[in-house]
């Protein structure tokens, strides 16, 4: 389906969290007040201030000592939100696709949600949206179209030092996710995928179980 | 490194340099511009009181060779260090007063004035006074705990700085009554690197010329224009009432600090230099006031300027530095047209050692210079002679080298004239398995009440070492107030292994202490397959590893800094800190 995809190729990724801190920097989102909970992975989880998020893992692994995955977390855009069918049946149009890109957006009509946002939320594979406790307004990626419709790259792409990060026009980001996927399996092996590449515009190039990276990947 | 490198025979090859990691983006500018205690600009050496005029500088700094095969480069001091003299003290230095040199500053001889010395004349009360510009010795120092007392003895200090830091608020630090200090201390803010224009010299020797991208805010300046406003009072404060030494004072060339203004245009052309006389070279008579166009040029007469002959073309009619092209006509990656390289734009040193005798490529897939029809092709070579199979005019590669040959046998080394290894000052071994010594003899070992080692110590039986994480920077000055990483990275942490962390019964998230000889601190233990234990010597080693980003001063939970765990001895030539590798304990916090 035309319109913009993301290539994620994790074997790339540094976990620098250029996405991560940009993402705010770009949509002005406050930083949370966080402790170091064992982990780098910071803040603990997605909110409604923090669209993206770059997830940590360590497990032990066969001829290394151990294999350390980062995964930078976000709404994947699906081709047919099923986020969408669920919203629509509360508020009509409280989530919208852009026919240019095919981003998913929230707008502000999702505070119309209510308690009904934990069915929203459920709706989505990937366990994405996340709503504002004090007005109610529910939020997440949204593809940086403000920047997009300018003809710039989203900003967390723009940040990504080393080209795990990646956004473009769906002809060559479902070839570069096809050139780096016949890469990834000469290096690491037949566990290389790229997770649902039918179904959403974030084509996410894994070397191994998808749940080891993010428990709702 | 660079004993491989040179063992493998990469010197001088594309790809084959040391390329150090630099914790700073100007560490190599810093350096060049002669920031270290033992040398000048330009790496001549610093005068030491026993060169008591140029002359005998010049005798006893200027290496000779009867070998007509050498080009010895470093023959050339004598004309650097009157050009630098020049650059310093213009009209007022003269041949008939040896150029000013009597002005600098001599260091006794054989004596070091680094960091670990420095903080050691300071915490014995030796030092009165002390300017800390951009920097945060209560945090970034080895050995934090006497940094700290150390500041408490000086009567005044000034913090040019960005924001407050644990060096301007020592007095008021943990454990620390301001009742009891007598230290005065000043704080003028500064602006930061991208709101003041100048260059910066990155690992490559690129000078790369950075434009102003904002203005500072409120009353902050930038650090030149706070030296040039201090150093105009002085010399204005000299010319009514008079002092002790006024010669250097009333001496300093004009252009340096102007109006009490730092003109960077103005002063990267000094470093370029000048001629100061009109200067006949060969068939061409260069004006006085007009640039030097290379180093080749630079005279030992003083009639001509220069701040670092090694700059010297980098600022002529043009700024070169600040140049932007992208033609890479070797398609190895020099660039040549980008920014500007020191020496002469040579983008490899040494690269006469990347041909054979007759000129030709060692390696044909890397080549960055050719003889050919009578001449160099590609690089800028490194000197203009023939080959070496001309036997008349060819030079050997290692041209600052007296002998011009590379070499790891080192005569002049504290410690040399091979490289050995030693064990750290601290470490879990009781022999060192190389040789029958154990620790370097010749490493610095300072004998206060501050410097505590613990060697094969049951009391600090854990190796520990520091290192950065990608959110902060240094001392995390300027990141520890961006909420964004902050966010990523809020607290002083330890990382261990499973192993060790079930040994001290040390659950992952759970606040522990660690602790050497010299201090403690408090960390979030993260408890992570990445650590494994040792076998050193059939014994079971366990090794932590923390940051060293953080200081009391802000965030409030955001712990303190790692070098209080750090001891101040370090290597003996460089007397860069030990702060890798030291020995230490833990334990979970309120636990025994």
């Amino acid at each position: 389906m035309p319109g913009k995809y993301f290539v994620v190729d994790t074997t790339k990724c540094t976990a620098c969290r250029g996405c991560q801190v940009a993402c705010k920097q770009w949509n002005k989102l406050p930083a949370e007040e966080t402790k170091n909970w064992g982990s780098h992975q910071n803040p603990q989880d997605l909110s409604y201030n923090t669209y993206r998020l770059v997830r940590f893992n360590e497990y032990p692994a066969v001829v290394n000592s151990m294999v350390w995955y980062f995964f930078t977390d976000a709404c994947r855009h699906c081709l047919y939100p099923p986020c969408k069918d669920e919203a629509d049946r509360y508020v009509k149009d409280a989530i919208v696709i852009d026919d240019a890109t095919g981003a998913i957006i929230y707008t502000d009509k999702t505070k119309g949600f209510g308690d009904k946002f934990d069915n929203v939320r459920r709706a989505c594979p990937y366990d994405i949206p996340r709503q504002d406790a004090k007005t109610g307004v529910v939020s997440k990626c949204h593809m940086c179209l403000d920047r997009v419709s300018e003809g710039l790259l989203p900003a967390c792409a723009k940040s990504c030092p080393t080209g795990a990060l990646v956004f473009g026009d769906e002809e060559p980001m479902k070839k570069l996710a096809e050139a780096r996927l016949a890469e990834a399996k000469k290096k690491f092996g037949d566990k290389a995928e790229i997770i649902d590449s039918d179904d959403v515009r974030v084509l996410y190039l894994v070397v191994d179980d998808k749940k080891k990276y993010a428990q709702s990947a | 490194m660079s004993i491989i490198q040179l063992l493998l025979g990469n010197i001088g090859q594309a790809g084959g340099g040391v390329n150090a990691l630099r914790g700073e983006s100007n560490v190599q500018g810093s350096t060049d511009q002669g920031l270290l205690f033992h040398i000048l600009p330009g790496y001549l050496p610093t005068p030491a009181a026993s060169m008591d005029t140029l002359t005998v500088y010049k005798e006893k700094t200027t290496p000779k060779t009867k070998d007509p095969m050498s080009a010895n480069w470093w023959g050339n001091r004598p004309k650097y260090i009157t050009s630098l003299l020049k650059a310093f003290f213009g009209e007022a230095a003269t041949k008939d007063n040896d150029f000013g040199y009597s002005w600098l500053p001599k260091i006794d001889d054989g004596k070091p004035y680094s960091w670990l010395d420095i903080f050691d004349e300071m915490y014995n009360g030796k030092i009165k006074g002390f300017f800390s510009w951009g920097q945060n010795p209560a945090c970034s120092g080895a050995n934090s705990n006497k940094t700290r007392a150390a500041l408490a003895k000086l009567d005044w200090l000034v913090n040019v700085n960005l924001f407050d830091n644990e060096t301007g608020s020592f007095w008021k630090g943990p454990g620390v009554d301001p009742k009891k200090c007598k230290t005065e201390v000043f704080f003028l803010p500064c602006v930061a690197s991208v709101e003041k224009e100048g260059s910066l010299s990155n690992s490559g020797r690129w000078m790369q010329w950075r434009y102003k991208a904002a203005d500072g805010p409120g009353q902050c300046l930038p650090d030149g224009d706070i030296m040039a406003k201090l150093f105009e009072k002085v010399r204005a404060l000299y010319a009514k009432d008079g002092g002790a030494f006024p010669e250097p004072i009333k001496g300093l060339r004009p252009e340096l600090t102007k109006g009490g203004h730092f003109d960077p245009h103005a002063v990267a052309k000094l470093i370029n230099g000048y001629f100061e006389a009109d200067v006949t070279i060969g068939d061409k008579t260069y004006k006085k006031g007009t640039p030097v166009p290379a180093f080749a040029m630079l005279q030992a007469d003083g009639s001509t300027s220069s701040g670092n002959w090694l700059y010297t073309q980098s600022y002529t009619d043009k700024n070169l530095s600040a140049r932007r092209g992208k033609k890479d006509p070797t398609g190895l990656g020099l660039y040549p047209e980008w920014s500007w390289c020191w020496p002469v734009n040579r983008r490899i040193l040494y690269n006469r050692a990347s041909v054979d005798t007759y000129g030709r490529p060692l390696d044909d897939k890397k080549n960055i210079l050719e003889w050919k029809d009578g001449k160099w092709v590609g690089d800028i070579p490194d000197g203009p002679w023939p080959p070496m199979s001309d036997t008349k005019a060819g030079k050997l590669p290692f041209i600052m080298r007296a002998d011009g040959l590379g070499a790891i046998f080192g005569p002049g080394l504290a410690d040399g004239p091979f490289p050995e290894h030693y064990e750290p000052l601290e470490c879990p071994v009781e022999k060192n398995i190389m040789s029958g010594q154990r620790i370097n003899p010749t490493a610095p070992v300072f004998k206060g009440e501050a410097d505590a080692f613990a060697s094969c110590d049951p009391r600090f039986p854990f190796v520990g070492t520091t290192y950065r994480v990608t959110e902060h920077w240094q001392t995390g000055l300027m990141t520890r107030w961006q909420p964004w990483l902050l966010e990523c990275e809020p607290q002083m942490f330890v990382e261990m292994s499973e192993e060790l962390a079930k040994l001290k019964g040390i659950k992952n998230g759970e606040m522990c202490v660690v602790s050497s000889a010299r201090g403690k601190v408090d960390c979030v233990a993260i408890v992570t397959k990445r650590f494994k234990p040792f076998i050193i010597q059939g014994q079971l080693v366990h090794q932590v590893g923390f940051p060293w980003h953080y200081g009391w001063v802000h965030p409030k939970h955001g712990g303190d800094s790692a070098n209080l765990l750090t001891p101040s001895t370090g290597d003996p030539n460089t007397r860069i800190p030990e702060s890798k590798a030291f020995m230490v304990n833990v334990a979970k916090k309120g636990g025994k």
